[in-house]
């Protein structure tokens, strides 16, 4: 009887294991990539398709100026909408003559309550626009809902 | 008889054992023979391993940042994939890593299109291309590259980000 009860008591060799881990923490420490690298994907906003071709859905200009201040003009929208907004909205930068993006995100989101079908943004950078700020922008639009961004040369 | 490990390690304290003064768990002789504890071990050799194989990228390197180059951070990014990469870099144009000057992109982009599709055909590339830029660029350094990408055909454009959050 108790010869059987000492037969169960099996002991795992945890040596061989421990070396197949510490093979696999080598492998993957060396191969580990340590900063996520993604994109942001965008259309070109000029050129592609003719006039003709292009469906006319609202899209959403959004003009970079120097001092920090975003004109959004808004393109194929709704009539009711643009008589009550004006074909323009002038977005005010922060007190460093910066982008308020937190003003942008709001505004964005709010538009798009009032035209569900607004998918398209597209930037226009200006020449001195820092690129930091052309993807933060854009980064800021796809947070909103705005999921199909494209970008106009100067 | 052979003790097992199991029975060695679970009664006998290890604290209680090395004490100078009432040693328990048998005598000086067997105390000094200590009995590392793996199960701890291999926990914590396990939980590195999933932590790894989480960060590992099977897609292997698809671009080289140099060390003085800050991509901006966005957190809406999408998984980069491999394209022809053009670079700026110190006011100098790089085609998939070959210096090209500033009005021969256009040419170099539409011979690099052919090129690629010829070498990597098992590539889903759609007339896609990935510009890397530091992110205190100006936008004009990087226009003639939006420019010379629209002329060559490349209908959408991949901004090199890091993802943040």
């Amino acid at each position: 009887m108790s010869k059987n009860k000492q037969s169960l008591d099996f002991e795992v060799d945890l040596v061989s294991f421990i070396s197949l881990l510490s093979v696999c923490i080598c492998f993957l420490l060396l191969t580990a990539v340590w900063i996520q690298i993604g994109s942001i994907n965008v259309k070109q906003a000029v050129g592609g398709q003719s006039a003709a071709e292009t469906k006319k859905v609202p899209a959403l200009w959004t003009k970079m100026q120097p001092d920090g201040r975003v004109v959004l003009q808004f393109q194929d929208f709704p009539a009711a909408i643009t008589r009550r907004l004006g074909s323009t909205l002038v977005l005010k930068g922060n007190d460093k003559g910066e982008i308020d993006f937190k003003n942008f995100e709001k505004k964005i989101a709010e538009l798009i309550l009032l035209v569900p079908e607004l998918k398209t943004g597209l930037v226009m950078p200006q020449g001195e626009s820092k690129y930091e700020n052309v993807i933060l922008l854009m980064d800021h639009m796809k947070k909103s809902g705005l999921i199909d961004l494209g970008v106009s040369p100067i | 008889m052979a003790q097992s490990i199991l029975e060695q390690t679970s009664f006998a304290s290890t604290l209680e054992s090395t004490s100078t003064l009432n040693p328990k768990g048998g005598g000086f002789k067997k105390n000094l023979v200590q009995a590392v504890m793996l199960t701890s071990l291999v926990d914590a050799f396990s939980i590195l391993v999933v932590y790894l194989l989480m960060s590992y990228s099977s897609s292997g390197e698809i671009m080289y940042i140099s060390k003085d180059m800050v991509l901006p951070q966005a957190e809406q990014s999408d998984i980069l994939n491999r394209q022809i990469i053009i670079k700026f870099e110190d006011g100098k144009y790089y085609i998939e890593n070959e210096e090209v000057p500033k009005n021969n992109v256009f040419a170099t982009l539409l011979k690099m299109k052919i090129d690629f599709k010829a070498k990597y055909p098992e590539l889903d590339s759609e007339n896609k291309i990935i510009i890397q830029a530091d992110k205190n660029e100006k936008f004009i350094d990087l226009n003639l590259i939006i420019h010379a990408s629209a002329q060559a055909g490349f209908e959408e454009i991949m901004f090199a980000v890091v993802k943040n959050g």
